[in-house]
């Protein structure tokens, strides 16, 4: 029996990081560069009447003070293990599917006058229980 | 007293009379729909028409999100690919998960609909057309 009130956030921002990680790329919120970074994970209500359908919204974000191309591709490889391959989450979910959204690409200048690249890709994540 | 509508779902057992009800995986709203074909006998006693009940019916509309293994849907598509009878309940099982609040009823389905947009789950909005009587549950005196 699914019990509606259990939450998939914890799950899926455990199953992106460890899909994500990989050498040569921080997979974490420190200052390290390149980095990836899995944020702002929603939860919305959900979908079927038994709460054991949910679609989850988060950000995966590449970083980099390198050059654009850098970012693009930390973002192109994000998604090539993400949608290509099946994602593991612990139970009591498994993944139905994920949909590449919006993608945003962002040039800033740090308070040390540095150039920081970012990419930022909208995800979203269907589970089931 | 309202009721929530997560509450009110759609049941399926496997033959008329049947112990165990199994909700419908995957469903996302039903819709139970009754009516009663009402009959004129109008006469020259007034000038207001008047109505005699006749024959009375329903239909079902119930979405779901597809579900390929689910026992309730396949049985749901055998019925519309084999002709099968389905036997459902709509409402609120009660503590022993026997029908508490609703109706019980017999049906076939007349129609599937399984959009499939990109970026979206796969749905089934599926038809039913209820046959023969229909019984509330509490029953009603």
């Amino acid at each position: 029996m699914s019990n509606g009130l259990f939450s998939a956030i914890g799950a899926t921002y455990k199953a992106l990081v460890a899909k994500l990680t990989r050498k040569g790329v921080h997979v974490g919120g420190t200052g390290a560069y390149p980095r990836v970074e899995v944020h702002s994970v929603i939860e919305a209500p959900a979908l079927d009447k038994d709460g054991r359908i949910k679609s989850l919204n988060c950000t995966v974000e590449c970083i980099s003070e390198d050059r654009l191309a850098s970012v693009l591709q930390m973002n192109a490889d994000n998604l090539q293990l993400l949608l290509a391959d099946s994602l593991q989450i612990d139970e009591p979910w498994h993944i139905i599917g994920i949909h590449a959204g919006v993608a945003q690409q962002l040039t800033e200048t740090s308070d040390k006058n540095a150039i920081i690249y970012r990419i930022i890709q909208d995800l979203t994540i269907y589970v089931e229980q | 007293m309202a009721t929530h509508g997560n509450k009110r779902k759609m049941y399926l057992t496997t033959a008329a009379g049947g112990s165990t009800y199994t909700w419908l995986a995957g469903e996302q709203s039903n819709t139970l729909s009754l009516d009663a074909e009402m009959l004129e006998a109008t006469d020259k006693s007034s000038q207001w028409r008047q109505y005699v009940p006749g024959m009375k019916g329903g239909t079902v509309e119930v979405t779901v999100f597809a579900n390929s293994t689910d026992a309730g849907q396949i049985s749901l598509l055998k019925s519309l690919f084999k002709g099968d009878k389905v036997f459902c309940f709509v409402g609120e099982l009660g503590s022993n998960n026997t029908p508490s609040e609703g109706e019980t009823f017999e049906a076939y389905v007349s129609s599937i609909g399984t959009p499939a947009e990109n970026g979206s789950l796969v749905t089934r909005s599926i038809s039913l057309q209820i046959t023969g009587e229909v019984n509330h549950l509490p029953e009603l005196k």
